[in-house]
């Protein structure tokens, strides 16, 4: 029947394709003569291909294996697609589902399977197979989630071709190409028209938010206009530098523009953005300066005969603090001159999606045009608008760390990170700390751990004002510092006043998106946080992107918490994925993170407030303990304060969904754990894990008592 | 002009910098190979590429900073992992050229200090 000119596989494909019915049978098989009967009996036409009567039967079922996936026979296809053998096509029937397939719409191209060809490299095999085909999805044939994904393209009536990993000997090959490629190790695996979607979850999301029609019909239309630049990053923070050094090395011609607007106590720094120049490195490094002074304390219970009254002096601390960060500074732009990334000190905002407005110091602009425009523009300290004299006498994390002078008898305003960390190394250098806060203390984070925190700083000489808020800030007196008389209004609204040499504004932090004329050009932000709507990182406009702390949380799939490696990651990523290096993105979930208040707090994943709201409280179990550090006990400090406690979900095999731990040196504590939280760890797994003798952190290997219990959890020792 | 010195070894340089070290100014230090005298080169020849580049810059110093140029010996002297100017706390040389803003941390090395650019950057501070 075949004429012998005509390959085998173009011999099927044309079989099913132009006839209704196909069925591939054997003349000696019964299970094919009741489906030839069942189709007589639906008064349905059909075509038989008899394989045990070809002279090249062998050859059609071995395609029909390759295409199929099924070695047996019948083998039946309707309408191009396939249906499978006796039971499928009787189960169909029995639904009542076959007969409406014959008057159903052809599909265009049918769905298939395929697998690499004899000898065919993997990444060659795949990379192929996504370049030339509108749907593919890597799949398991046992796995439920991949029938509903396919059954999703069914509905749209979309042709896939299917790579069945647990039916192939490259399979699991093919499953650690797609890791390295995508960072998914899961399946399905969907690919369309070249663009990496995915597993489940992000296909349906692209499904409802029409993205995925739009992919699937919009007629892709290459833009070979001319550019300045293939890529442009408003914002040389730890996120832009990432992700344009990045670009660079991808072969992309890139320019980072960096502009410091002074700060209202008219405070400006070098390249780098917050994290280096006001930010997680000053701070880190004053927090030191802090846990050294404390350090000189514990000194003589070990043996050092250190003078009482060892003075700190401000200055020393801060020029060689200044210096380092000024290295950093002249680093980067080491850096990105050696990576042949341009450095624009200009400020930048979209004239239209592909033209940006530079304005230099001097009041020169200039025009550029990009073909990727990154916004990577951070964050500043926010100024309440309802405080008097706020702006023209407070300053704020933007100005400390540079301060000239030291701040003196010091009021932090706000309950953040940044007013906890400011008031805990200023009151560890000596000087007179008072902190006001409206209400809770660390809002977003584990509040038993918040409690912790405020406890510690209380009972360490930290003045707390609770319930309160300034109303009016007035300079009594000039100097370096000068003094300052602050009303604030109290928990039973009256009106008091103090008198401070500084006072430090903290109270959260706002994003500068407001002057990039982000709403002319299109891209959609949050009304409430201004920050930017993102999928993957990339904004309502599709060759404008963001990166880093303007990133929205309604984003992502975890917190996205505003961190410099957050937003390295993320502009790596990025980058790699605009440049076609990888389809890996940004995983949000677990991201570890460390307060460095004078007793450090270090947190991945849910807090336990978070987590009994998403999972229920029966179905939570926390495990913790105090643990007293090796080092405590000889300096005489208490037993009872530091913490740690994981938290486990029962209802997924106790896996491990929020780490929480009190103490010192928590940020190299947790950052650790954070690898077991990737590889999705439970807590079998921790216990199985051998301590480190005598560590704080081998208190996370031996956690045996639950909240649940309310057993006491003081301190022990060996 | 900026203020110009040379030394030969890191004794000479420490004490000068010793003797220097509360007068408030930029001091910029180009660590390099010694020089053959008949044609005025090096035996690193990194170094003769950075030299006319680093020369050239001399004219973005401001006038109250200062330029020592400090030669750290000969191929064999600088190739031994105990040499004085690698092993020093202060200095810890790795590679030569190595072009320092003294106690600023900032530092050009090897073809960076070629780089017209990047020597005018770190010049003009």
């Amino acid at each position: 029947m075949p004429p012998i000119n005509q390959s085998v596989k173009e011999f099927v494909e044309q079989l099913v394709s132009s006839n209704n019915v196909v069925i591939f049978s054997k003349t000696t098989c019964p299970f094919c003569l009741k489906v030839k009967a069942l189709f007589k009996g639906l008064d349905q036409e059909f075509t038989v291909v008899e394989l045990d009567q070809l002279p090249n039967g062998n050859e059609i079922k071995d395609y029909l294996i390759e295409k199929t996936n099924q070695t047996t026979v019948p083998n039946v296809f309707i309408k191009g697609n396939h249906i499978g053998g006796y039971d499928s096509t009787t189960k169909l029937h029995n639904q009542g589902r076959l007969s409406p397939m014959f008057d159903s719409p052809r599909n265009g191209d049918s769905s298939m399977y395929t697998k690499p060809k004899p000898g065919e490299q993997i990444d060659h095999f795949v990379n192929e197979l996504i370049r030339t085909s509108r749907v593919v999805i890597f799949s398991k044939s046992t796995c439920p989630i991949c029938a509903k994904i396919k059954n999703l393209f069914k509905s749209m009536n979309e042709a896939y071709i299917s790579v069945e990993l647990d039916r192939i000997e490259d399979g699991p090959a093919i499953r650690d190409y797609l890791y390295d490629r995508t960072g998914q190790k899961t399946v399905p695996n969907v690919y369309v028209k070249g663009k990496h979607m995915g597993g489940f979850d992000t296909v349906v999301k692209a499904q409802t938010d029409s993205r995925l029609a739009k992919l699937l019909n919009e007629e892709k239309i290459e833009d070979d206009t001319q550019y300045d630049y293939d890529m442009v990053v408003i914002g040389g923070g730890s996120g832009g530098l990432a992700c344009s050094k990045a670009a660079a090395a991808a072969g992309a011609k890139v320019a980072v523009l960096d502009f410091v607007k002074p700060s209202p106590q008219g405070t400006a720094w070098g390249l780098g953005g917050t994290c280096v120049n006001v930010g997680c490195i000053p701070k880190k490094l004053m927090h030191q300066s802090a846990i050294l002074g404390e350090s000189i304390n514990d000194s003589r219970e070990y043996g050092w005969q250190t003078p009482e009254n060892v003075q700190h002096n401000w200055d020393v601390m801060k020029d060689n603090i200044q210096n380092y960060i000024g290295s950093l500074n002249f680093n980067y732009r080491v850096q990105l001159r050696d990576k042949k990334v341009e450095y624009i000190n200009a400020f930048g905002e979209f004239i239209d999606k592909h033209k940006l407005k530079l304005s230099y110091k001097n009041g020169k602009t200039k025009e550029v045009t990009a073909r990727n425009v990154v916004i990577a523009v951070g964050g500043r300290p926010k100024y309440p608008s309802d405080v008097k004299g706020a702006q023209e006498h407070c300053i704020s994390s933007d100005d400390l760390f540079s301060l000239p002078y030291n701040p003196g008898k010091t009021l932090c305003v706000g309950a953040s990170y940044v007013s906890l960390e400011c008031a805990g190394f200023l009151k560890g250098i000596g000087n007179d700390v008072t902190v006001m806060v409206r209400s809770i203390l660390l809002r977003g984070f584990d509040q038993q751990m918040a409690g912790i925190i405020g406890d510690y700083m209380e009972n360490h000489g930290i003045k707390f004002i609770r319930g309160a808020v300034p109303t009016e800030i007035t300079r009594i007196k000039e100097g370096q510092p000068g003094e300052l008389l602050v009303k604030y209004k109290n928990e039973n609204g009256e009106i008091k006043e103090e008198m401070y040499n500084t006072v430090l504004l903290a109270v959260g932090r706002e994003v500068c998106t407001a002057d990039l004329n982000l709403d002319k050009i299109g891209v959609k932000i949050n009304p409430k946080s201004k920050k930017v709507l993102t999928n993957f990182e990339q904004t309502s406009v599709d060759n404008i992107y963001a990166i880093g702390d303007v990133v929205d949380e309604s984003s992502a799939n975890g917190r996205v918490l505003e961190l410099t490696p957050v937003a390295i990651k993320a502009g790596q990523l990025l980058a790699n994925r605009i440049f076609g290096k990888s389809d890996v993105k940004m995983d949000y979930y677990a991201v570890p993170t460390t307060v460095f208040t004078p007793i450090e707090y270090g947190a991945i994943g849910y807090s336990e407030e978070e987590a009994i709201s998403a999972f229920g409280e029966d179905n939570i179990e926390v495990y913790h303990t105090n643990f007293w550090p090796l080092e405590w006990t000889i300096a005489h400090k208490p037993h009872d304060v530091c913490y740690a406690k994981l938290i486990c979900n029962i209802s997924d095999n106790m896996r491990v969904i929020g780490l929480h731990v009190a103490g010192p040196n928590a940020g190299e504590m947790t950052q650790g754990y954070a690898v077991a939280f990737k590889l999705r760890a439970t807590k079998k797994d921790f216990d199985m894990t051998v301590g480190i003798h005598p560590t704080s952190s081998e208190t996370f290997t031996t956690l045996k008592t639950t909240k649940r219990s309310g057993e006491s959890v003081g301190g022990s020792g060996c | 002009m900026a203020k110009q010195s040379v030394f030969y070894s890191l004794k000479e340089l420490k004490t000068y910098l010793n003797s220097i070290e509360s007068v408030n100014r930029s001091i910029f230090i180009l660590f390099t190979g010694n020089k053959d005298l008949p044609n005025e080169q090096s035996w690193c020849p990194d170094c003769n590429v950075a030299d006319p580049v680093v020369k050239k810059c001399l004219e973005f110093l401001s006038e109250d900073s200062e330029f020592i140029t400090c030669f750290v010996g000969d191929r064999p002297t600088w190739k031994n992992p105990q040499n004085e100017f690698r092993t020093d706390r202060d200095i810890q040389l790795k590679c030569i050229p190595t072009l320092v803003q003294w106690k600023k941390n900032k530092v050009l090395k090897e073809d960076q200090c070629a780089d017209e650019a990047l020597v005018q950057m770190l010049f003009e501070g």
